[in-house]
């Protein structure tokens, strides 16, 4: 109780950093399933996962009341520290979401690791709270930010599962590799990744959508081919692109795999390399 | 090539692809590439050869450029001729029920079960139907099939079939949207001091003015910050009258929060200081004397004169001279205060700029001109910078945006579902229950789903069953 820092909590950024522990052990747990063949290891990840997923939403609930204890009270969505905690959180959610269905845990090998660098990323980031400047006070930070997360989260484990997809066709039908055997069928892996990112171009159109509707509001002008605007559009031809080759030209596979696979780069780019690279209206940069 | 095949072109979804990987890509440009900048930024960016070639290329507003509209054109029309195609088809296909399964359906799809029960004909015949319903959430209709005579269908999300025209549709709604907001609309600028009113807004392009119909006045502009000195608040207090007129309303304007009045949006979008002069002007020769208060790019008539005029075209709170020019000058001080720039034009419009000087009223090329200026006094006035936008075509785009989205999740998360049931006798006493279902976009997808489903039918059929043909 004693250091209560100026700007902001400090219980918050320990709590994160005792996520991304609990995030890694289920990664490892995950790890020891896929060599040992061991089913409890597999579940013990999954709890692991939904321990840190509970901790997680317990810190982020933790800054949010905290914020108002400091009078300017906001949903913890504002900045860049703030941004990459929800968007850890976001994947996390939909692996979790999505676990129950794909009855396998190479999965969540492959998609724990961009859950807690994600969260580790964040200490380099700068953790105050920081109060909203007029261009972020406003109802839409919260639709925004929220569906364009969810939107990424979910390529974020599509990309995961062309990631496997390419492993498991590698080498063609018969080969069995170590990390080929413990695969489910190639065109399962093809069909889940595809599904994940039927429910993900629509978000991250609602995320644009209401980007937009913001950006009239504040500034009178709903797209203005602003860098992250058009990076944010670059994305969503990518995945259009992806949706028609594939439902009405039979893409499936190799090529649709890769086209998922450019998708997510373009969508981490879109997240964070607009504001590394390129200068623009999305004020994070600094955070 | 002729005129057919490249209509055929143009309704491809190849040329659908093609366009999104294409604009994708050419938008990147954009984006590596700043934007809107002068030949004078490009050149110290990418040298003299390089600016060149930015602007002759059109990179340097790539996204108006004649090459990117034609794009989005092409996208547009192929959307146009890929709709209009396949709608009515589709259209009539909705109108009517799924065509009868062939002869071979039952044993062919790969969306199969069949159920054995043991109850007579009659009973069976007349369960089945509510058996179905209870297990598909809907009743079935009656078909005759040739083969087999009567059949059941259940049908399920018909109309998901246009979710992919919605969306298409919704997206040309978008580009009109816009369209027309960029043909009828304007996008334009004002700047009030506390106390200013004015009827005209400034072009962004350009150095035109668009009239308003009305009078903007703003009463008061307030800049609040944290206790850390981030901004907190941006606010413009203004009134709303008939030019020359009575009031209409007063209002506020804050970042968020615009004011909207006739169609025309404004916005709060920037502040600063400008400078109001006091000159003292004096007729050289006339001896004539008088006092001018004026702003930045007013002009102002001479006094004495014939409709002579001149104005302030620049104004420094503090000119500083550069050390190069102050070593061959005789000045001992490097800044010298308040200074502004004056222009007096002649018949033709034309004039040569002059500084005058505040603190030195002598300074400079004096006794040439027919009149004496001298600074009395500036004053700095905060003014408040508003966004001004009339967009009719903005309700056409959220309209857009809105069957955008609903035409997304009709195409993506929906499916048209079409389930065939038929009963038949299979030995005496013996009732065999078989069922087939498909979904026409989705069929692997549907796969989980018809395993739940037929769970289900056999849940209600668990009453009469025997045994199961395949394996649940």
């Amino acid at each position: 109780m004693a250091e209560e820092a100026p700007g902001g909590s400090m219980t918050e950024p320990t709590l994160i950093r005792l996520c991304i522990f609990v995030y890694m052990g289920s990664w490892v747990l995950y790890l020891l399933h896929v060599a040992f063949r061991k089913k409890a290891m597999g579940l013990a990840g999954d709890v692991a996962v939904l321990a840190g997923l509970v901790l997680q939403t317990l810190s982020i609930g933790v800054r949010w009341m905290e914020s108002h204890r400091m009078g300017i009270g906001h949903a913890p969505l504002s900045n860049l520290y703030e941004s990459m905690v929800f968007f850890a959180w976001t994947i996390a959610l939909i692996y979790l979401i999505f676990a129950r269905k794909f009855q396998n845990r190479l999965l969540g090998a492959f998609v724990m690791p961009l859950v807690f660098l994600a969260l580790a990323s964040t200490s380099l980031m700068n953790p105050e709270i920081q109060p909203l400047v007029p261009a972020l006070q406003s109802n839409w930070l919260t639709a925004h930010v929220i569906t364009c997360f969810l939107g990424y989260a979910a390529f974020a484990v599509a990309f995961s599962l062309s990631l496997l997809y390419l492993l498991k066709s590698r080498g063609g039908e018969g080969a069995e590799g170590f990390l080929q055997a413990r695969l489910p069928p190639a065109d399962l892996l093809d069909e889940y990744s595809y599904r994940i990112i039927a429910v993900g171009f629509p978000m991250l159109t609602l995320g644009i959508i209401t980007g937009a509707a913001w950006a009239n509001e504040a500034w009178g002008t709903y797209w203005s081919w602003d860098p992250k605007e058009t990076w944010s559009l670059i994305v969503w031809l990518i995945y259009a692109a992806y949706l028609h080759a594939r439902l009405a030209r039979g893409w499936q596979g190799r090529r649709a795999a890769w086209l998922s696979i450019i998708g997510f780069a373009a969508t981490l780019f879109c997240y964070l390399g607009v504001n590394l690279f390129l200068s623009g209206l999305h004020s994070y940069a600094t955070g | 090539m002729n005129i057919n095949t490249l209509y055929d072109r143009l309704l491809s979804v190849r040329l659908t692809i093609f366009l999104c990987i294409l604009l994708a890509i050419v938008s990147v440009v954009g984006t590596v590439i700043p934007q809107n900048l002068t030949a004078e930024q490009y050149g110290n960016l990418y040298g003299q050869g390089g600016a060149r070639l930015v602007t002759g290329l059109g990179l340097s507003d790539l996204y108006h450029s004649v090459g990117f509209v034609l794009l989005l054109c092409l996208l547009a029309a192929n959307l146009v001729a890929c709709t209009s195609k396949r709608l009515p088809g589709t259209w009539r296909s909705l109108r009517r029920d799924a065509s009868p399964p062939s002869d071979t359906a039952f044993e062919n799809w790969k969306c199969r079960e069949a159920f054995v029960c043991s109850a007579n004909v009659e009973e069976m015949e007349e369960r089945l139907e509510g058996v179905v319903a209870k297990a598909f959430g809907k009743r079935p209709k009656r078909k005759t099939v040739e083969s087999r005579g009567q059949v059941l269908l259940v049908e399920k999300n018909r109309y998901a079939r246009l979710g992919p025209y919605v969306a298409h549709v919704s997206l040309l709604t978008i580009l009109l949207g816009t369209l027309w907001g960029a043909v009828q609309g304007f996008k334009g600028g004002l700047q009030l001091a506390e106390g200013e009113a004015s009827s005209e807004a400034w072009l962004r392009t350009g150095a035109q003015r668009v009239p308003l119909g009305f009078q903007i006045r703003c009463d008061r502009f307030v800049f609040e910050q944290y206790p850390n000195g981030t901004p907190k608040e941006y606010r413009s207090e203004v009134t709303l009258s008939e030019v020359g007129g009575e009031k209409i309303k007063s209002g506020t304007i804050r970042v968020n929060h615009p004011l909207t009045y006739r169609g025309i949006a404004f916005y709060q979008s920037t502040y600063g200081s400008l400078p109001e002069l006091n000159l003292r002007v004096r007729d050289r020769e006339g001896g004539s004397e008088s006092m001018v208060t004026t702003r930045l790019n007013a002009p102002f008539l001479l006094p004495g004169s014939q409709g002579e005029r001149a104005m302030v075209v620049s104004f420094q709170e503090n000119l500083r001279i550069p050390e190069e020019m102050a070593r061959i000058t005789s000045f001992s001080k490097r800044s010298l205060g308040p200074a502004a720039q004056i222009v007096v034009f002649d018949d033709k419009g034309f004039g040569e700029p002059f500084w005058v000087f505040r603190d030195h009223p002598d300074m400079g090329k004096k006794a040439e001109r027919p009149h004496k200026f001298v600074m009395e006094d500036v004053r700095l006035m905060s003014y408040t910078g508003l966004q001004v936008v009339k967009d009719p075509g903005a309700p056409l785009v959220w309209i857009g945006c809105t069957f955008l989205v609903i035409g997304f999740l009709m195409a993506l998360l929906m499916d048209h579902e079409i389930v065939w049931v038929a009963g038949e006798v299979a030995a005496e006493n013996e009732y065999r229950v078989r069922v087939v279902g498909r979904a026409v976009r989705h069929p692997g997808i549907y796969a989980a789903r018809f395993d739940r489903q037929k769970f289900r039918l056999r849940r209600g059929l668990s009453p009469w069953l025997k045994k199961p043909l395949g394996d649940l």
